[in-house]
């Protein structure tokens, strides 16, 4: 398997090569997605759900493009942004699709990103269930003894329900933080240290390639010429 | 030779509620001692006092580094249980005594296989069901080999069968325990010996034969 930060590393790479490309031409956007497919095929990605995760995207853009248009931008230009905007939203998307949230944090702290920021990434991701589910029940506790009207009353309870899910949030931060205290916590937690494979190499380095080719094709060679 | 000796031991809320009033006991080592009292008795705040959390008036004394020899359990696993997969969570305690890698995942894999969770370490925690939780929360605990554990309430919410299969589990640990409940059957199979809170006071200690005294059971609401 690959490890998560070489993904992470990959496609970031392959984004800021896009992002960098001036014209994208065919045969340049054909190589993307072929190297993309590359990489979906090495991080063992299932195809069906990266297509879908893409077409996520597609309301942002919707959004963007009427105001792009708005702007009197050129057709050519518009087209442009269509195509990097979906070869990004499918690069991260296999990215997301691949690799678990938990394990990308990991590689995450392994690149470098602060053992306080991953804690508190790792916090929301295992208490946002729970906090919603609270948020719920309390909903519904309410609608049991709620029959519509006296809306100036329910802004009250509302601010009620908002308040006692702060204070339950708060005390429950407070516990933890005392269950981590009792385990020896000390701010400071080093990442587990792991050994990477050819794998992780070929995803690295040809990522770096792409990038390399794209910016030394384009950029480079135009401010040497 | 005593583990834990606790000497009049008070402890008040900054509220202001008066939760212990010179409570003094002695724990032996390997002793399982089943703290019985009703809710709002002071048993939790009893545990917490003993792991170091709250900052109690009276002595407690530890053989042995106090962080190293207790291990504490909240009675809810989502306190307990913080990080993201089984695997991080186990690993967390004895990731900050310090072991090296390789040591850490032999704890995890022990301490799950402990607690009948073998394989569950790539299983993300919130995830899990009620009855795993409380399993995995044991592990996380189990994985540090303290000396005593100090369980809090740990059959309760369960149903009859993981309560039964739980408390087998806590037969199967070789460690001293005190073990905050009002689940009689627990204490019957697992302990030697009972404590009795009533509104922050030890009112009773004695071997299991209390159990049967039925007269006293009914005094102290237990039954
Ligand atoms: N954080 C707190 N602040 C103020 N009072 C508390 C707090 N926690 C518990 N208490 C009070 O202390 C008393 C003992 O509580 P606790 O130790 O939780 O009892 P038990 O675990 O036996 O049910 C109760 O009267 C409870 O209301
Ligand atoms: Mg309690």
């Amino acid at each position: 398997m690959v490890r998560p930060e070489s993904r992470v590393i990959a496609i970031f790479c392959l984004i800021l090569a896009v992002a960098l490309d001036p014209a994208l031409p065919w045969w340049r956007g054909a190589l993307y997605l072929l190297y993309l497919a590359g990489l979906i095929r090495l991080f063992q990605a299932p195809l069906l759900r990266v297509c879908k995760r893409t077409l996520l995207v597609l309301p942002f853009l919707l959004v963007v493009l009427v105001f792009a248009a708005w702007s009197a931008a050129s057709p050519e230009r518009l087209f442009l942004l269509v195509q990097k905007a979906l070869l990004s939203a499918a690069a991260l998307a296999v990215l997301g699709v691949g690799t678990d949230f938990p394990s990308l944090l990991k590689g995450l702290h392994r690149l470098g990103l602060p053992s306080m920021l991953v804690m508190m990434l790792s916090f929301m991701y295992r208490y946002l269930d729970l906090l919603l589910g609270e948020a719920k029940r309390m909903e519904i506790a309410r609608n049991q003894r709620y029959f519509g009207g006296g809306y100036l009353r329910q802004l009250r309870v509302l601010g009620n329900m908002i308040g006692s899910l702060f204070l339950r949030t708060y005390e429950r931060g407070e516990r933890i933080y005392q269950a981590m205290i009792l385990r020896g916590y000390s701010a400071e937690a080093k990442p587990e240290t792991v050994t990477y494979g050819l794998v992780d190499k070929i995803a690295v380095f040809s990522a770096l390639g792409v990038l390399v080719f794209v910016v030394g094709t384009e950029h480079l060679w135009r401010l040497w010429s | 030779m005593a583990l834990v000796v606790v000497d009049k031991l008070s402890y008040r809320y900054p509220d202001g509620r008066q939760a212990l009033s010179e409570v003094s006991f002695v724990i032996r080592r390997g002793e399982r001692i089943g703290l019985l009292g009703l809710n709002g008795a002071g048993k939790s705040t009893l545990l917490l006092c003993l792991a170091g959390v709250l900052k109690p008036e009276g002595r407690i004394s530890v053989d042995g580094d106090r962080r190293r020899t207790l291990g504490l359990v909240f009675q809810d696993p989502n306190d307990q249980l913080f990080m993201t997969t089984v695997y991080d969570d186990v690993a967390f305690g004895p990731q900050n005594l310090g072991l090296t890698t390789d040591d850490v995942r032999s704890r995890v894999k022990q301490a799950l296989q402990l607690v009948d969770a073998a394989g569950y370490e790539e299983r993300l925690t919130h995830h899990l069901s009620f009855g795993e939780k409380k399993r995995v929360a044991l592990a996380t605990v189990l994985a540090m080999q303290p000396e005593l554990l100090l369980l809090d309430e740990p059959t309760s919410n369960l149903d009859p069968k993981r309560r039964r299969e739980f408390i087998k589990i806590i037969q199967n640990t070789r460690q001293a325990a005190l073990i905050a409940t009002h689940d009689l059957d627990l204490v019957r199979q697992v302990c030697d010996r009972v404590l009795i809170l009533q509104a922050g006071r030890l009112v009773v200690e004695g071997g299991l034969a209390l159990l049967d005294d039925l007269d006293l059971m009914r005094r102290m609401e237990l039954i």
